[in-house]
């Protein structure tokens, strides 16, 4: 749940598949490995889950008034049990423990190659590349500084490795205004996501 | 009820005295917690100013047993946003269980209800925020050509919320717009008076439903363990007691006397299924056994329901209620469901 819950509160309630193009459209990177992404998994079966409701013991009916209208599901042939609480509604819990568990399921059967382990690892890329940007751009501001400082101060007396990386470094950025405007767009939706 | 321990209350201290605060009203952690969510989620959609003070205050208020769903002023109840005031019952989750069950029930065609095959008329006595009725209609209108479900209540303040539910639900798109073919109201009516078997009776009956009050006095009065505190102190024992201006039938308890006239109501109506919600196992009995008595016909099919009767049985619960019957002999029930015995269900023959 969690994968979703994350951008989707910023966005208008649209289901999480329409939300996706919005989503990469702020970004080159896995458009295609987000449209290759494995179907949703479907809850197993009814005949497959033990269902349970978190009832104290002694009476309920008119006697008491429960808020509580937790959901515990067990799936019987692997043994994995989840647990909502989300809402005070018991048919919306019932049906958000079905899809975490349609979830786990997934994740127990297929491992690495389920819906949420590629989701992940299409994120941690996004991730990854991201924090490889920024840090590229701030070690490029900070060079840029020093350099400035290195003018003002006018002391050249820097080993020539350091300069020979700096230089490297400028013309790896030969379009920096572009990048540097496509950092900025980016950052923001992935501050969502994560 | 035992005493909340000194390192629960630190614990929840620890969370934010918010939680401490609601401690007492739910009696553990988690349920604390999620009430504050639910709490905090209603305070940030209001236009209140000093929200955390509200937050605060409202938390105290929970507390003290004041019942959560009239401080949001909603229960959810399947796909419905059943709006709860101060003087009106409010919806249980088993009341939800069984409504939806019955609806399962009438759409799988094994009532083999209605005279023609498309329609249904529906009644549910003692209607109070007009949950049942709503359910059912949100439910089965797709189902039929022409539904006719019909809320009947005493209260004032109950039909006035009945019906404002109606509108909430219909405005929020939960039930569809007013349809010619198709009919939901709320009437008020003691259904004590002989007048609404009158009205009712030139109608085709179904289905009866009803969650009359059903808790005896004594243990209105008493608690004992058997009546939750925040029920006794807020919520209206009009819905939860019977009341004592009516004469109890010869045989029949005090605490069951909404049963004696809601059979009684039936003998006219004659309704094809009837749907009550009980107190407990013994209550169960008792009126069951008064129903064998009075139809000593064999074409009718009693079944006891427990809480959720969609549910398998849970280890090792009785799957039949003994029944004893005046004569000295005994009648077995069948049982479904998990949780404890809710209610009563009579399939009768035509």
């Amino acid at each position: 749940m969690s994968r979703s819950i994350g951008f989707l509160t910023t966005l208008p309630l649209v289901p999480s598949t329409r939300a996706i193009p919005r989503f990469h459209s702020f970004s080159t990177l896995g458009a295609a490995l987000l449209k290759n992404l494995p179907p949703r998994p479907k809850p197993p079966p009814d005949s497959e889950i033990e269902e349970s409701y978190l009832k104290g013991s002694g009476p309920g009916g008119q006697k008491i008034n429960k808020t509580n209208s937790a959901v515990q599901l067990k799936h019987i042939p692997t043994g994995i049990v989840v647990k909502s609480q989300a809402t005070r509604s018991r048919s919306q819990n019932r049906k958000l423990a079905r899809e975490i568990l349609a979830q786990k399921v997934d994740e127990f059967i297929n491992g690495d190659q389920s819906r949420s382990a590629i989701v992940g690892a299409i994120k941690k890329k996004k991730a990854d590349s991201a924090a490889k940007k920024s840090r590229r751009k701030y070690r490029r501001l900070e060079e840029e500084e020093e350099v400035a400082n290195a003018e003002v101060a006018a002391t050249l007396e820097d080993n020539p490795d350091e300069i020979a990386e700096q230089s490297s470094d400028t013309t790896n950025l030969g379009r920096i205004p572009n990048i540097g405007i496509h950092n900025n767009y980016r950052l923001e939706p992935l501050h969502w996501a994560t | 009820m035992p005493r909340i321990s000194p390192w629960l209350f630190r614990k929840a201290n620890r969370h934010s005295p918010n939680v401490a605060a609601l401690l007492p009203a739910c009696r553990d952690l988690p349920s604390a917690i999620n009430e504050l969510r639910w709490l905090k989620e209603h305070v940030n959609g209001t236009a209140h100013l000093a929200k955390g003070s509200l937050l605060a205050r409202l938390c105290k208020k929970r507390g003290q047993g004041y019942p959560l769903q009239y401080i949001l002023g909603s229960q959810p109840f399947g796909p419905l946003d059943i709006k709860c005031r101060s003087g009106v019952l409010i919806p249980r989750p088993e009341t939800e269980a069984y409504t939806y069950h019955l609806a399962d029930l009438i759409k799988s065609g094994s009532l083999k209800i209605g005279g023609s095959k498309h329609d249904l008329s529906v009644v549910d006595f003692c209607t109070g925020t007009g949950c049942i009725p709503l359910l059912l209609y949100a439910l089965l209108y797709q189902k039929f050509d022409h539904l006719n479900v019909l809320g009947v209540d005493i209260s004032t303040q109950a039909i006035k919320l009945a019906r404002g539910n109606i509108d909430h639900n219909t405005r929020l798109g939960n039930l569809p717009d007013l349809q010619l073919n198709h009919g939901l109201d709320i009437m008020q009516e003691d259904i004590f008076h002989d007048e609404v078997i009158e009205k009712l009776k030139g109608r085709n009956w179904d289905v009866m439903v009803s969650n009359p009050p059903y808790i005896s006095r004594r243990a209105w009065n008493h608690g004992g363990g058997q009546v939750g505190y925040s029920v006794r102190k807020y919520e209206p024992s009009l819905a939860l007691v019977p009341r004592d201006d009516v004469p109890i039938p010869v045989n029949w308890n005090h605490e069951d006397i909404f049963y004696a006239r809601l059979l009684k109501i039936a003998r006219h109506l004659k309704p094809r299924a009837i749907l009550l919600e009980i107190g407990d196992k013994e209550q169960a009995r008792r009126v069951i056994s008064q129903f064998l008595q009075n139809n000593p016909s064999a074409n009718s099919e009693v079944q006891v329901w427990r809480d959720w009767p969609d549910l398998a049985s849970a280890g090792d619960k009785d799957c039949l209620l003994e029944i004893p019957m005046q004569d000295g002999s005994s009648r077995a029930i069948p049982i479904q469901g998990d949780g404890n015995i809710r209610s009563i269900f009579i399939k009768l023959g035509a």
